[in-house]
């Protein structure tokens, strides 16, 4: 933080040579307070105009990416998310909000909604736009949790419509405890896990009670 | 969270339902075959669920030679969503979509160990996807210990599991075509081969930052060896 570059002037005046005496500390104190005061209130209502304009702006340049990426064949765009991105069959189909065996048919050509190869290629583009921030490994990233002990992952954000929050992150511009909280007031209660998962020595992982 | 879950629609319980379940998804805890005898029940045959869980029902490429699995039976009445009640049971509606309407359950009273070579592939109608697998498994446990563990932490503890399955699934699928007539030998030297490959990564499957990273490495590898 910046010190406030100001000094008090404490030498009283004569009254006979027409200096003027210095103010009182208490007054410059006070109007300077005063001035930050207001400068903050403003910054902060900008920093929200523009946040959310700047959000919007995000999903607007995501849509757009997205209505390119919508002119490729969506076999190839599917066959991108997995083998180009590494994203799991299961990741993609719920990211995209369908089943399974319906990304499965389309891989081999089925037919397919207008409304589903645009999400298809909306996921392609997140995570074309993920990678310019940079994220070097986005889809490695969606799959982590926001924070240790807490049952949301990243791709979690997305599925709940909220990629605006994913960008944030991904900028840094928010915290994860921003985000958690925007997404949900009571996340602390909501996605707290009682339980954490240990490696059981014998090659696979168990669960127990967190400490 | 202490109370046991429930899906937001019958959907999101199934992988694959019905006749073009792929025959290269590899055999799964939530499985449900037809014409199944559990011995001990003495009820004949019928549909059946796998129960054995996911970590434990392979010892390598193969099956471990008995699974556990429950009777599945149709029920007259719905369980209607959210679910409440009915521990002793897996609620599977909408099970036989488009072939009969109406809702089953998976029992956990009658269940019994199956003989895994008897298991048909061609009779195989419904696998379970990464939810309702955990969501079998958060029923399972407390039915047995009265006890609920999250499903998002069930998940953590197999979602390596859950993965490698994916992986094996996409190297059957490369490798043996479906209208091959040696299929299953076919099949069986190809998941051996996988085994043999995929040693290394396995580890590595356990931390969710490094998934994406080995499933780009298998489809490299798949594309390299079968186009």
């Amino acid at each position: 933080m910046t010190s406030l570059n100001f000094e008090l002037d404490m030498t009283p005046g004569t009254g006979s040579t027409g200096v003027e005496a210095p103010r009182s500390p208490t007054v410059t104190m006070a109007s300077i307070t005063n001035r930050y005061g207001a400068l903050r209130d403003r910054t902060s209502i900008l920093d929200s105009d523009v946040g959310d304009d700047h959000r919007a702006a995000q999903l607007q340049t995501l849509e757009l990416l997205a209505r390119d990426r919508a002119r490729e064949d969506v076999s190839a765009l599917l066959h991108g998310l997995s083998a180009r991105r590494g994203l799991g069959w299961s990741d993609i189909a719920r990211l995209v909000g369908v089943s399974v065996q319906a990304i499965r048919k389309w891989r081999q050509s089925g037919p397919v909604t207008g409304e589903n190869r645009l999400a298809v290629a909306r996921l392609a583009a997140l995570l074309d736009l993920l990678e310019q921030v940079p994220v070097s490994d986005p889809a490695g990233w969606l799959e982590i949790p926001l924070i240790p002990g807490y049952s949301l992952r990243h791709a979690d954000l997305y599925q709940q419509g909220r990629a605006d929050l994913l960008f944030d992150l991904a900028h840094l511009r928010n915290s994860a405890e921003e985000a958690m909280a925007e997404l949900s007031p009571d996340w602390r209660e909501r996605f707290r896990n009682e339980h954490e998962v240990f490696d059981a020595g014998d090659g696979q992982l168990s669960i127990r009670r967190r400490v | 969270m202490s109370h046991l879950e429930s899906p937001s629609s019958p959907d999101e319980l199934y992988r694959y339902r019905g006749a073009d379940i792929p025959r290269a998804r590899p055999v799964f805890q939530g499985d449900v075959f037809r014409n199944v005898e559990i011995p001990g029940l003495n009820d004949g045959r019928g549909l059946a669920m796998i129960t054995t869980h996911a970590c434990t029902m392979r010892n390598g490429a193969s099956l471990r030679p008995r699974l556990l699995m429950a009777r599945v039976t149709p029920r007259s009445t719905r369980i209607g969503l959210p679910w409440t009640g009915n521990f002793r049971v897996m609620p599977l509606p909408d099970l036989l979509l488009g072939e009969a309407p109406g809702n089953w359950v998976a029992t956990f009273e009658d269940l019994g160990t199956v003989g895994s070579a008897t298991l048909d592939l061609r009779e195989r109608i419904a696998c379970l996807d990464d939810r309702g697998v955990v969501l079998l498994q958060q029923r399972h446990a407390h039915h047995v210990t009265r006890y609920v563990v999250e499903t998002p932490v069930l998940y953590e503890q197999c979602s390596n599991v859950l993965a490698e399955a994916e992986l094996l699934e996409d190297w059957i699928d490369a490798s043996c075509p479906e209208d091959d007539p040696h299929w299953e030998d076919s099949s069986t030297k190809e998941a051996e081969r996988f085994e043999e490959y995929f040693g290394s990564h396995r580890e590595g499957l356990k931390d969710p930052s490094l998934r994406a990273s080995i499933r780009r490495a298998v489809s490299r590898e798949i594309a390299q060896r079968f186009g």
